[in-house]
């Protein structure tokens, strides 16, 4: 007997095959236009629109030229980019190192260790920075408290209050809660190593050394490259970390393009803050890109 | 021999000193919230500080369920992520089925459209999301915000979605169609109820994106009609004199019922994350 080919039944259905998929993806499609494509080409055509003589008008690139002539400008540049570059490379070494530390044998309750360690990334954003916020204070803050009595510090440090430390503790607090993603996407990359491929390595005599440079290393060049890049996005776009603990200041120390595209917004200078939404969204889009080209390249 | 079974030994007690420098890292914080929230305002100011409360107290908690916006705030953010979920599940599950299932001409195109919104930067799209939203009169509505949070679950609900209908044997949707299903119950009556250990934790991971947002919430929300939780506790804690017994009160009570859900779906929600955002 044999059985009808399901292609037959399917030439019966009412749409041309060719156009089946159209009632599946172009509703959620459409709705994902309008909700990213439209405020995008929004954002940029009022980047290019501000006060004229005439009232509200055609500006050119005015908004932003404007934007590098203000004062701080270089700072909020060099700010982000050192924000960027300190949490980015923060949460790599800590994820890698938890995840290789998870991984070595003997190791008991590896599957408790791993929920706890990776609580920092599933703890909302907004909580994550009121407490952090608490542990810096200077005065009853945990955290000068704690350094004192084991003898790091001699005197209370105000963490959000002094422009040199300031940049650097917004920072710990966006390593805290991404190492845990890091470490949960490198202990899978492990996991997926052929045990075998290390067996047969240590029967011809590779220490780990070698087992680490030409096998593990090779296995999760990949995945590492794809967690920078979303790193790198995520660290880019970040908002609430440095808003909550010390909204951009003191003096500018902490102001990167999002917190002075905030600022701006609330100042009601939209000009201003679209302009340099426009600057945040060309170079996001860039490290995206790259993710997705590359996310896609295997499947 | 033996030298082996050192280096382990060494190995292992290397991975021990950095799991417990972790971890104190990770969890240093958490303790203080928990400690925090439950001490007398007498405490709280006490130099040195303790982590732990010399006589614990629910009073904290109490000034924020019964003093402060947050219990409306909470059911707020409750509804906008049950509708935002909802929507991002019929949208989502029924695009990404259609990318798992068809082979046309644009797919790549357009599920690489739908992976970069993941990443899409909210904050430089507040401008034009306000704009719009006034326009439209969706400013501080629960429906206005509902929406602006499908701008990153959409994508997300429609990756995780085709990825896990594409380890869903086709020949169950042929088989249904054979048996004189459409398309479109052949996905709701067969497909759905294969892949709903899938859906939940998909639905999950989109419901805690709305319960977590803050950029698009604050900049949409004004009055007590849609301010979400999020923006509640964020003007807690940036009050001129924080009370930070009730401040960590209500944070512990924001983060509870996320790290038992997690808990709960720890396994979908890991494997999720590595076929959903990172594949490879």
């Amino acid at each position: 007997m044999e059985q009808a080919r399901p292609t037959a039944a399917l030439k019966r259905m009412r749409l041309p095959e060719q156009f089946a998929w159209m009632p599946f993806v172009l509703p959620g499609v459409t709705v994902a236009v309008l909700l990213t494509v439209y405020p995008t080409y929004s954002v940029v055509s009022a980047s290019l629109f501000g006060d004229t003589a005439k009232g509200n008008g055609f500006v050119g690139l005015d908004n932003f030229a404007a934007l590098f002539r203000q004062p701080r400008m270089e700072l909020y540049l060099w700010n982000t980019f050192l924000w960027v570059v300190i949490t980015s490379t923060g949460a790599l070494v800590l994820g890698v190192v938890g995840a290789f530390a998870l991984e070595v044998r003997g190791i008991g309750l590896r599957g408790l260790l791993r929920s706890l360690l990776v609580l920092p990334w599933i703890v909302p954003h907004v909580a994550a920075a009121i407490v952090w916020k608490w542990f810096y204070s200077s005065e009853f803050g945990m955290l000068n408290h704690v350094l004192r009595s084991i003898g790091i510090i001699k005197a209370p440090l105000n963490w959000l209050s002094d422009p040199v430390l300031a940049l650097g503790a917004t920072a710990v607090l966006q390593i805290w809660g991404t190492f845990p993603f890091v470490m949960l996407m490198v202990s899978a990359g492990l996991q997926s190593i052929d045990g075998s491929v290390l067996d047969a390595a240590r029967v011809d005599g590779a220490g780990w050394f070698s087992e680490a440079v030409h096998i593990i290393l090779p296995a999760l060049r990949n995945v590492m490259f794809i967690i920078m890049l979303i790193l790198v996005v995520w660290a880019l776009n970040s908002l609430i970390a440095i808003w909550i603990l010390t909204q951009g200041g003191p003096a500018g120390a902490t102001s990167t393009m999002p917190i002075y595209i905030y600022s701006a917004f609330r100042d009601f200078n939209l000009s201003a803050a679209s302009a340099a939404s426009c600057l945040l969204l060309a170079v996001s889009l860039v490290f995206a890109g790259i993710y997705v080209l590359r996310v896609t390249k295997e499947a | 021999m033996a030298r082996k079974s050192n280096a382990r030994t060494l190995t292992t007690i290397i991975a021990y000193v950095i799991l417990i420098g972790l971890l104190f890292f990770a969890l240093a914080p958490v303790a203080l919230m928990i400690g925090t929230a439950f001490k007398p305002n007498v405490e709280i100011f006490q130099v040195p500080p303790r982590w732990l409360p010399r006589a614990p107290t629910l009073s904290n908690f109490h000034t924020v369920m019964f003093n402060s916006g947050i219990p409306r705030y909470a059911l707020n953010s409750v509804i906008i992520a049950t509708l935002m979920t909802f929507t991002a599940l019929v949208l989502g599950t029924m695009a990404g089925y259609g990318f798992s299932r068809f082979k046309f001409r644009g797919h790549r195109a357009l599920s690489l459209f739908m992976l970069l919104g993941q990443l899409i930067p909210l904050i430089a799209l507040i401008v034009p999301f306000f704009q719009i939203f006034d326009a439209v009169g969706l400013l501080d509505t629960k429906i206005g915000i509902a929406l602006a949070h499908l701008t990153t679950a959409l994508p997300l609900v429609t990756w995780m979605s085709a990825s896990y209908f594409s380890t869903i044997p086709v020949e169950l949707d042929e088989a249904a169609i054979i048996d004189g299903c459409t398309r479109m119950q052949a996905l709701r009556k067969v497909v759905l109820p294969v892949a709903l250990p899938g859906i939940i934790s998909i639905a999950l991971f989109a419901f805690l994106m709305s319960w977590n947002e803050f950029v698009l919430a604050s900049v949409l929300t004004n009055t007590d009609n849609s301010k979400t939780l999020p923006i509640g506790l964020s003007e807690f804690a940036t009050m001129f004199t924080v009370d930070w017994g009730s401040t960590m009160a209500a944070a512990f009570l924001m983060t509870v019922p996320v790290v038992a859900v997690f808990l709960l779906f720890q396994k979908q929600f890991v494997s999720g994350l590595s076929a959903g955002a990172v594949k490879g």
